[in-house]
């Protein structure tokens, strides 16, 4: 169902907010009973959805630098719908000159058009730098094709040195004709051009280091990230050795050479535990290793900060992998780390603070170092 | 009166089971029954109120439990579970537990599966409906744990089927202990979460409550954590204990072992209002000593610290797939027995930091419910404001494989009917070839929440054919997923390319056991002797008294002994109002010396 059938449906205007939606579905549940009127439920339900999933957007995209532009003015607006401006008679300069006091709010909507796009693209790539600056490539990416235009015709408008912009770009579609024309850091374009990553281990190093950065910044899009390197090559398990080696070195450079002080330290470090927990979560999907739970274990070990990372890191790890948490934890239960172990998995919170307060740190280590035994003996 | 002989005729016999009454007259009431792991009741809503039905005992609660006694005759409910102690090896009780697998018990002679065993308290509920109200049971909405999957949900319809009610809706029990609220609190809105807490089984469910509509948004469970697994736990300690005081290893005690957990339960009882209680078991070892133990509520507790965190696990899952914050709550409601335990304030205090709810009486609050579905289902005016949406409790769709480089993965599971779809539901997804001129296509349909099927259940499977030659990844097929609130799964195939259509429909009647199966079960459940009902207080105060003398000792054990004879010679008078009057001293006896 589209997002305008569904406005229909409920009878709301198509600018209704979350709050107008669930009223107006509210209302009409009364008459569409699950039990009685199943079909005319699954229709309302479906339009609810829809109707929902439309707000939730056009809120998300509002939600990016894009102050919220009142409406109520009462002094002529320029006009709002560019496709009722015949395509020559505009310049785009001009319009964007008078719209200082809105130019965000114009910046958004011209992004988000293709014609006014297209006549952008007429102009110098000014005003491309001036409307990313004003809304962000994530907003550009709301209109792909637009952008892939833009970017293959406007390479210095973009910082190419930025990940996120060539991850962008990856996603925006057409990527083959675009890389050619930018010039970008060999990572970069075996990422970008979806070339095996292991036939070279320079570009995988690059591009773990370039993950570093981003699971610090954005861990969603980060674990995302990894999902799709994870696809690009057949063995992932040299990648996340090198990666996991990376956030080893990063760890070792803030270490202060007391094994369970640094161990503590490692907690401080939000980093480590959201890079194992992506990792955890591609050896879960691809089923590394005939157990996925040695696997674990073994990469577990690779350092003992991420252990204890890990199990810091846990509300996260809980919220994404369920059940993956669970095999691990019957995995360290039958390797005889009873019960300790158990304990902090059952309580992680209340129980690091309290090992902590209660100067634990070294039973941890103990435990960290068993992990690190059980890796050596498989 | 003719209770303790032991021929019993052929009309006695057939009224405590009997499935295959029709009777006339249209009139009758649907009800809502909690068939539950410890205890089972039944509900119905009769002019605008919720009445929970007694038994032919005039209780609330019917035991869960199955026995058959000397003259074996099968008994059902108090008098069974009483038996428990006395007769552990012709009792069955918890039999829930092993709804939907293979497991049997053997009784006399009759060998029953979970679903014949809850068949018999079934019929023993809608029997005492149909006395107590006078009217045909016409249909009935049955509640199950959240995380019944599939196969136990058809285990259960199968157990409604040989007890021969008409059961067509199986409702979650934290759905139906929603619908309690909801139904006592039209005018309320409010976000909440209902902890239902039973004997085997723990339950959350995630709703939103406004003006009359309730809205599940998710549910979870623990599939082997309730009240029993506390008493467990406090028997494994005890037991731990009776060895090392006693030297008597209870794995090998039966009957020492029913002991210890009567003791136990009480102990459990006990601490939910006093800070301290003791565990005692007479008769232990070859000398016959009484165990003591003295366990104060904190060192319980302490024992039970892994079950109470188990329990955060099923609230955390609820609560993110609702995506609400713990904040968000609004109240926290408490239904199911053991919820009364102090130590589930002591959770709610500090996962919601704020008090759990104990509006709605939470042995009752889920018959309730599915009594109020019941109606709801019937389009009944007493539940015309009310309107519930209910959710998938579990993820449905098919198995696929998929290429990583040059690795194909087979076997990994793809969700069409998420869990958490408001139900009725209609999904689609789209799935291409993977080979050249790949003619045909196998789906194996599955349930569950793993990422890879063989974790999965499988509940169906079918082949669409004639997939037009050409290119891997060439030719789409669209497959739809249409899940209905009964259960009822509809499978819709489409090839893209040539619009060809292939239909297949679960439903729950198409697994588990098959009609045959279940005819037969209805012929062995009739063929089993009853006492007949007006003689089931006796029964049912003789099983007790007889199970309270084996807890006793010396001057109680004398006196109960003397009492028990007594009523037994006073049968024998077959004079009512004399038996009346010795069952309610008995009664009253054993009522206290229950409590010393």
């Amino acid at each position: 169902m589209s997002a305008s059938e569904a406005f229909e449906l409920l009878g709301l205007p198509p600018d209704a907010d979350a709050r107008a939606i669930k009223r107006a579905y509210h209302k009409l549940l009364k008459r569409h009973k699950p039990d009685s009127d199943p079909d005319g439920f699954r229709r309302l339900r479906d339009a609810f959805e829809a109707a929902s999933e439309a707000e939730a957007m056009q809120a998300f995209a509002a939600s990016f630098e894009v102050p919220h532009v009142s409406q109520a003015e009462e002094e002529p607006q320029p006009p709002r719908d560019p496709k009722e401006v015949p395509q020559s008679e505009v310049d785009p300069a001009v319009v964007l000159d008078a719209l200082d006091r809105d130019e965000v709010q114009w910046a958004y909507e011209l992004v988000m058009d293709d014609r006014w796009a297209a006549a952008m693209l007429g102009e110098d790539g000014g005003h491309l730098r001036w409307a990313t600056r004003c809304v962000g490539l994530r907003v550009l990416l709301l209109n792909r094709p637009a952008f892939g235009l833009l970017a293959s015709k406007y390479p210095d408008a973009f910082d190419h040195d930025d990940t996120e912009f060539v991850y962008l770009l990856r996603v925006s579609g057409d990527w083959s004709s675009l890389a050619a024309t930018l010039s970008l850091p060999p990572a970069l374009v075996a990422f970008a051009t979806r070339m095996p990553l292991e036939r070279d281990p320079a570009v995988r190093r690059e591009l773990a280091r370039a993950l570093g950065a981003w699971f610090q910044r954005d861990v969603a899009r980060g674990m995302a990230l990894m999902h799709t390197i994870a696809q690009q090559t057949s063995d992932v398990r040299p990648f996340l050795c090198e990666l996991a080696s990376e956030f080893e070195a990063e760890l070792d450079s803030q270490a202060t050479g007391d094994p369970p002080a640094n161990c503590l330290r490692a907690l401080t470090w939000p980093a480590t535990s959201l890079a194992i927990v992506a990792l955890l979560a591609l050896l879960f999907v691809r089923g590394v290793g005939d157990d996925p739970v040695w696997g674990v274990l073994r990469l577990l070990g690779f350092s003992g900060g991420g252990v204890l990372g890990f199990i810091w890191g846990e509300g996260a790890v809980y919220e994404a992998l369920p059940s993956l948490r669970r095999r691990f934890l019957l995995a360290c239960i039958e390797a005889g780390l009873e019960p300790s172990l158990a304990a902090v998995e059952l309580n992680p919170h209340i129980y690091l603070r309290q090992a902590i307060q209660q100067d634990a740190g070294m039973e941890l280590a103990f435990h960290v170092g068993r992990l690190g035994k059980l890796r050596g003996d498989a | 009166m003719r209770c303790g002989s032991a021929d019993c005729d052929d009309a006695e016999r057939r009224t405590a089971y009997t499935p295959n009454v029709t009777r006339r007259e249209d009139a009758g009431v649907r009800i809502g029954i909690d068939l539950g792991t410890t205890h089972s009741l039944a509900a119905v809503l009769m002019d605008g109120q919720a009445i929970i039905i007694p038994n032919l005992l005039g209780e609330r609660l019917t035991p869960s439990a199955v026995s058959v006694d000397n003259d074996g005759r099968t008994l059902v409910g108090a008098p069974a579970k009483s038996r428990e102690l006395t007769h552990p090896g012709e009792t069955v009780c918890n039999f829930k537990r092993d709804m939907g697998t293979e497991r049997t018990w053997t009784l006399g002679r009759k060998s029953m599966r979970s679903e014949s065993l809850s068949a018999l308290v079934l019929a023993d509920l809608r029997q005492s409906v149909e006395e107590h109200l006078g009217q045909r049971v016409l249909e009935a909405v049955v509640t199950v744990p959240a995380y019944f999957g599939e196969d136990q949900r058809r285990a259960t319809q199968a157990a409604c089927e040989i007890a021969g009610l008409h059961v067509e809706r199986i409702i979650n029990e934290p759905t139906a202990a929603a619908l309690a609220y909801g139904f006592g609190n039209p005018q309320s809105e409010a976000k909440l979460v209902v902890l239902d807490l039973g004997g085997g089984t723990f339950d959350v469910s995630v709703l939103e409550v406004t003006d009359g509509i309730i809205e599940i948004l998710a549910s979870a469970g623990d599939a082997r954590l309730g009240g029993e697994d506390f008493v467990e736990l406090m028997m494994e300690h005890c037991g731990k204990r009776i060895l090392e005081t006693e030297g008597v290893d209870l794995s090998r005690a039966a009957d020492l072992s029913a002991k210890l957990r009567l003791a136990c339960e009480r102990a459990k009882r006990a601490l939910s209002s006093a800070e301290r209680a003791s565990v005692v078991v007479a008769g232990v070892g070859p000398s016959a000593r009484t165990f003591t133990l003295e366990v104060t509520r904190e060192q319980v507790h302490g024992w039970w610290a892994p079950l109470v965190s188990r329990m955060q696990t099923p609230i955390r899952q609820a609560l993110k797939d609702a995506g609400w914050m713990r904040s968000a709550v609004d109240q926290v409601l408490l239904v199911g027995g053991a919820t009364r335990m102090p130590l589930v304030d002591g959770l709610v205090a500090n996962v919601f930091n704020k008090e759990g709810t104990r509006t709605l009486s939470p042995d009752e609050a889920v018959a309730v419910g599915a009594a109020v579905q019941a109606a709801l289902k019937a389009d009944d005016a007493q539940v015309e404001d009310l309107v519930v949406t209910d959710i998938a409790p579990f993820s449905l769709g098919v198995d696929h494989s998929s290429e990583h480089g040059r690795h194909r993965v087979n076997g990994m599971f793809s969700a069409i009917v998420e869990r958490g779809t408001v139900l009725p539901a209609s999904r689609s997804h789209v799935f291409t070839t993977i080979d050249n001129n790949q003619r045909w296509v196998e789906f194996g349909v599955y349930q569950g929440e793993h990422a890879l099927c063989e974790h999965n259940t499988k509940i169906g499977e079918y082949t669409i054919k004639g997939v037009p030659a050409g290119p891997a990844g060439s030719e789409q097929i669209e497959v739809r997923f249409s899940y209905d609130l009964n259960g009822l799964l509809e499978v819709e195939t489409t090839v893209l390319s040539t619009g060809k259509k292939h239909t297949l429909v679960l439903d729950r009647s198409g697994r588990g056991m098959t009609k045959a199966e279940v005819g037969r079960a209805q012929t062995m459940l009739q063929s089993l002797k009853f006492h007949p009902r007006d003689a089931l207080p006796n029964v049912a105060a003789l099983e007790r008294a007889e199970a309270l003398f084996t807890t006793l000792t010396r001057d109680d054990r004398a006196l109960l002994g003397e009492l028990i004879g007594s009523f037994k010679s006073c049968l024998e008078s077959q004079d009512p109002a004399l038996i009346r009057e010795h069952r309610q001293q008995l009664l009253v006896i054993v009522e206290r010396l229950q409590q010393h």
